[in-house]
């Protein structure tokens, strides 16, 4: 039984086009063909294009959780319009669909995809082999390259922090493409977060700054010189220790990994036991943002794990170059059932992925598991928060749940008050990854503004030393109401 | 843990990374801080820790201050991460929440992220977007509330009106203090908008506001803060002291709101203007208002001013008196009553004088203007003006026949107006020719018939078939095009001749006379529509192929066959694929029960 709706659809899309396209076809009626196996694991059917044949294209649900999409047409976006077409028009009307014997040659596709994943669990199982010599000389080449970053960290701070020009800026992104050549992507990102700060919104040195707007980012600047130099010391430390003991798996207590770089397969992660068993999310908040520094998309989507009522993270990268192929990610409004979720190295809200999932409704017992998995207490919650930010490599503004009592005015100022008086202020400086939506408190219905759960992010201000939240979504007994995107 | 001293290094740390590393070794202000650390320290050891790491950077010299001052930073940092105020003090009062009423179920980002960069950006194809969103509703996401209210500002003024119009009211009071706190009473049409929306939305809070913009406001505000005005006695003399302003745009909306008000006041001011040189200002202003009043003093002049026309020798004199009577004309044809048409056709009596006066404006625009507001008054008088139809301006005939088509019977009308179709040896461009076209032309605009001869039957009138015969008597193709009827023989032999006749065949009134065909339903046509098509596969040069694909649409479902086998012919072209395909499916639609079948 295929069950799927509209926003299976649109979350299965590509991006926004695409299922604007899809629905076009489908409103043309470009179909001229829709059939269902009789066993109802696939959807197939032919739809007419520009050219004389018309397309052929399926939708394939034998694996429920990671369906198959195929179309003969010559696009490189993935399902293709016509795919996302033939769901819709599955959606719309699903009696239109005739019962017929699967065509031969798509037959012979699903058989090869069922032996592909069988093969895929069966290699998995088996120890991955790692060839030692070329480990060694990709570990050497990472040293090289923190080498590299280290000197580039030290000139830095030797220039100054307010001596950074066009020139220099050029310079550091120039050097900072050999750290891309020494396997260190994650470090090359880390310096260019830096020149980035100075940047405007094109991504090229702003000299047209004030001298004002300077000032208030020389704190995060410095706040970045410091990660820097975090990143050289324990980068180097965990890549000696590699370069000793080939054998040594990669660093899963910390996300040193990462930060250098490191792309965890599924697999590796599975193999190091960073993995949950039949976790069930619900996306709680979604942003989608242009990384200057990175040069990608990213989306990122901010998840509660309902039985542990642990925030985590997902995040897609789409690379300027490729961002028209890869997939954006849409704000997921069921919850997803995930057989396998693998968790990334990480602290208070771990990346995660998983390569299958199956959607369900969410339901008033979902939040009433927020409710009960959020922190009651401000001061142990912002202990926890404050633990979390002294590591100079941890992230830097976590996102935490907590049921509030009240959100109120204190003079100008929005505030978060718990059971026992506890107060966070409200802000959004120094978060623009998200729009603002502290201003949003005034004009959310007024029931919400009552003992609800507020997902959180935190952020300490280093010039104010102030930890604040800026309000990303409130989450009643029936919704989340999400206050960002 | 006294942190103050924390804070002081962090400072330091921070203004020696701006300078550089390189004036850190040695640093007095930095090593003032060493001897605090250090007492601090017996009691708690990070801060002797500080104080060691402290005492490095000082001792460093050009080779390591550097690497030393990120240590520093790191710890100081580090620390002070765990050293955050929380918290607010004072009294947490309630927020006082919007009436924005939240769709249950919120918009997904991919929808909701073009829509708001077409909020916040500049370019084109941005109005569609927030139309389109509009309709869908999608604007109760209060996400989209604070991008909708910066909108107000927008370049493209259409955006920031529709936004001001239709989004920003559904907001209600929530909105009200935004509104307010972003208004800046010299700004332009964003502040505008504005003002008004705050009228809207609360008039009693804006009062003030508005008052604040009517003296100190720019040009627009204080159109807008007039607009704003209702009818008390503070309001009135608001309003008085405005239609004194020296700025036209600003006495104009003061005229309009002067004319929204039942009283003498008002009325005296509003017949100043026109006594004087606002008389079309006043004419311009007044919307869709019915000012009785004002109706009557314009009548009152309007009958003195007339018989003394002729008398006036000076011509610019002249025409400016024509032009004041026009004026007073355009304000009386706001509430026609039987006094005021009783003037009127009084005044078409004597259209022969009138005529004669020769200024700038003429004394023709005045009896122009009288048959149109005597066209629209009643029945009585439009049957009025059809007895006078020979005394009518030639210009006026296609409007007098307009109305005569929507009040007259068909065959009273044909009896009336036949006898002006077709006149026997008229030369072209004569008063004959041009009632001729007139009619003949409004018969067959009459038919509903559109771009690419498609039929709005809702807006077809019943007309006498005594015009087909006319037409086909006289030999005008496109009039027997256009008024064919399904039930007329003579019009279907005369369309086949037509159609047979080979002049015509590669002529623009082939499509015109094979649609006519189909619609009144003969055989033969769809299979001309195919062959047409089919012959024009894969011809060189221009082929009006879209209209002739269009045409198709409009066969039976029993051509659809055919219609799929010209679709399957390799030869044809791909840009005709997908019209050919709309067409079927247009067909398929139309006959839904037989297409199951």
């Amino acid at each position: 039984m295929i069950s799927i709706d509209d926003s299976f659809v649109d979350s299965a899309a590509p991006n926004a086009d695409a299922v604007k396209n899809g629905r076009g076809l489908v409103l043309k009626k470009k179909f001229v063909k829709l059939h269902i196996a009789d066993d109802e694991t696939i959807l197939f059917g032919d739809c007419q294009g520009s050219g004389s044949k018309p397309y052929q294209c399926s939708c394939d649900f034998i694996r429920p959780g990671s369906p198959t999409y195929r179309c003969n047409c010559p696009s490189r976006q993935f399902p293709c319009k016509h795919s996302i077409g033939l769901m819709l028009a599955y959606v719309q009307n699903a009696k239109a669909f005739s019962v017929a014997a699967v065509p031969e040659d798509l037959q012979n596709k699903r058989e090869k995809v069922v032996q592909r994943a069988e093969k895929k669990a069966e290699t998995a199982t088996q120890p991955k082999q790692v060839n030692k010599t070329a480990l060694a000389k990709k570990i050497k080449a990472q040293l090289e390259g923190i080498a590299i970053l280290e000197q580039l960290t030290l000139d830095l701070v030797k220039i100054g922090i307010g001596n950074m020009n066009a020139k220099l800026a050029d310079t550091i992104e120039t050097r900072a493409k050999q750290l891309g050549d020494t396997f260190l992507p994650g470090a090359q990102s880390a310096l260019l977060a830096y020149t980035t700060l100075f940047s405007d919104e094109q991504g090229r040195f702003n000299d047209q700054m004030s001298n004002s707007a300077r000032e208030a980012l020389y704190s995060d600047a410095l706040d970045q010189l410091g990660r820097l130099h975090s990143l050289v010391k324990q980068g180097r430390s965990y890549l000696e220790k590699r370069l000793n003991d080939p054998d040594l798996a990669p660093e899963k207590e910390s996300p040193i990994a990462a930060w250098l770089g490191h792309a965890w397969q599924l697999t590796e992660l599975r193999d190091a036991g960073l993995t949950q068993a039949n976790a069930e999310l619900l996306q709680l908040a979604f942003n989608s943002h242009d990384d200057l520094a990175r040069k990608e998309f990213v989306d990122t989507g901010i998840w509660v794990e309902l039985s542990t009522g642990k925030i985590a993270t997902t995040k897609t990268y789409r690379p300027y170059k490729a961002a028209k192929f890869i997939k954006s990610e849409d704000s997921f409004f069921q919850v997803a059932q995930v057989p396998t979720l693998c968790i990334y190295p990480g602290d208070m809200n771990p990346r995660i992925r998983w390569d299958e999932m199956v959607p369900r409704p969410p339901v008033e017992g979902d939040y009433k598991r927020i409710r009960e998995s959020a922190a009651v207490d401000v001061q142990a919650l912002v202990k926890s928060v404050k633990n979390n930010l002294k590591g100079p490599l941890s992230e830097k503004q976590p996102v935490c749940l907590l049921r509030f009592k009240k959100i109120g005015l204190v003079g100008d100022a929005f505030v978060v008050e718990d059971k026992a008086g506890n107060r966070l202020s409200m802000t959004d400086r120094g978060m623009s990854e998200e729009p603002s939506s502290v201003q949003l408190m005034r004009l959310v219905p007024q029931d919400t503004l009552i003992d609800q759960v507020l997902v959180a992010r935190f952020r300490h201000d280093l010039d104010s030393s102030k930890l604040e939240v800026k309000p990303l979504s409130i989450v009643t007994g029936s919704e989340v109401l999400r206050l960002t995107l | 843990m006294s942190i103050a001293v924390l804070h002081e290094v962090y400072s330091e740390v921070r203004r020696l990374s701006v300078a550089g590393s390189v004036v850190a070794p040695g640093d007095f202000r930095l090593k003032k801080l060493v001897a605090p650390l250090k007492k601090t320290g017996g009691k708690a050891p990070i801060f002797a820790r500080v104080a060691e790491v402290v005492e490095g950077v000082v001792g460093s010299d050009e080779k390591n201050a550097a690497e030393r001052l990120l240590d520093l930073t790191s710890l100081v940092c580090s620390i002070l991460f765990t050293q955050g105020t929380t918290g607010a003090e004072g009294t947490l009062v309630d927020i006082v929440s919007s009436s924005v009423k939240t769709t249950k179920k919120q918009v997904s980002a991919r929808m909701l992220k073009p829509l708001m960069e077409a909020l916040t950006t500049k370019g084109s194809g941005r109005l569609e977007e927030i139309r389109t969103a509009i309709d869908l509703g999608l604007f109760s996401d209060l996400r989209l509330v604070r991008p909708a209210l910066g909108a107000i500002d927008d370049v493209y003024g259409e955006i920031a009106d529709l936004i001001a119009d239709r989004v920003l009211p559904t907001y209600g009071k929530a909105i009200y203090s935004e509104l307010k706190s972003s208004f800046d009473p010299k700004g332009k049409g964003g502040h505008a908008r504005r003002l008004k929306l705050m009228h809207v939305i609360d008039p009693d809070t804006s009062r003030e506001v508005v008052k604040d913009s009517l003296s100190t406001g720019s040009a627009e505000v204080k159109i807008a803060a007039i607009q704003c005005l209702g009818d008390s006695s503070e309001d009135l003399s608001y309003l008085i002291e405005q239609s004194k302003a020296k700025a036209k745009d600003l006495r104009g909306a003061a005229y309009h709101a002067l004319c929204k008000l039942p009283n003498a006041e008002a009325l005296e001011v509003l017949v100043k203007a026109i006594d004087g040189k606002d008389s079309e200002l006043v004419a311009r202003s007044i919307g869709k208002q019915k000012p009785a009043n004002l109706v009557a003093k314009s009548l009152e002049r309007l009958k003195l001013q007339i018989p003394l026309l002729g008398s006036i020798k000076d011509k610019n004199k002249q025409g400016d008196a024509v032009s004041k009577v026009l004026d007073l004309l355009a304000i009386v044809e706001h509430e026609v009553s039987p006094e005021v048409e009783k003037f009127m056709k009084e005044t078409f009596e004597s259209a022969s004088s009138i005529h004669k006066i020769k200024s700038t404006p003429s004394g023709a625009d005045i009896i122009e203007q009288i048959v149109l507001v005597l066209m629209r008054a009643s029945d009585a008088s439009t049957r009025y003006l059809i007895d006078r139809r020979d005394d009518l301006p030639v210009g006026l005939f296609r409007e007098l026949f307009e109305e005569s088509l929507e009040k007259l019977k068909p065959k009273e009308l044909f009896k009336i107006f036949s006898p002006y179709v077709y006149p026997k040896g008229a030369k072209k461009n004569s008063n004959e020719m041009q009632r001729h076209e007139a009619i003949t032309e409004e018969l067959r605009s009459s038919q509903g018939r559109y771009w690419m001869w498609t039929t709005d039957t809702s807006k077809k009138h019943p007309i006498d078939i005594g015009w087909l015969d006319l037409a086909i008597e006289n030999d005008d193709i496109f009039t027997v095009t256009d008024l064919a009827e399904t039930k007329h023989a003579k019009s279907a032999k005369y369309l086949n001749e037509k159609r047979a006749d080979k002049r015509l065949k590669d002529h623009e009134g082939d499509l015109e006379l094979t649609s006519a065909l189909i619609r009144i339903g003969q055989p033969d046509a769809a299979v001309l529509v195919i062959d047409k098509l089919k012959s024009m596969i894969g011809k060189k040069g221009y082929s009006n192929h879209y209209g002739w694909i269009n045409l198709a649409s409009r066969l039976d479902i029993e051509m659809v066959p055919r219609l799929e086998e010209l679709f399957s012919d390799p030869k044809l072209p791909k840009q005709w694929g997908d019209q050919l395909l709309d067409a079927i499916n247009t067909i398929r639609e139309n006959n839904p029960q037989r297409n199951e079948q």
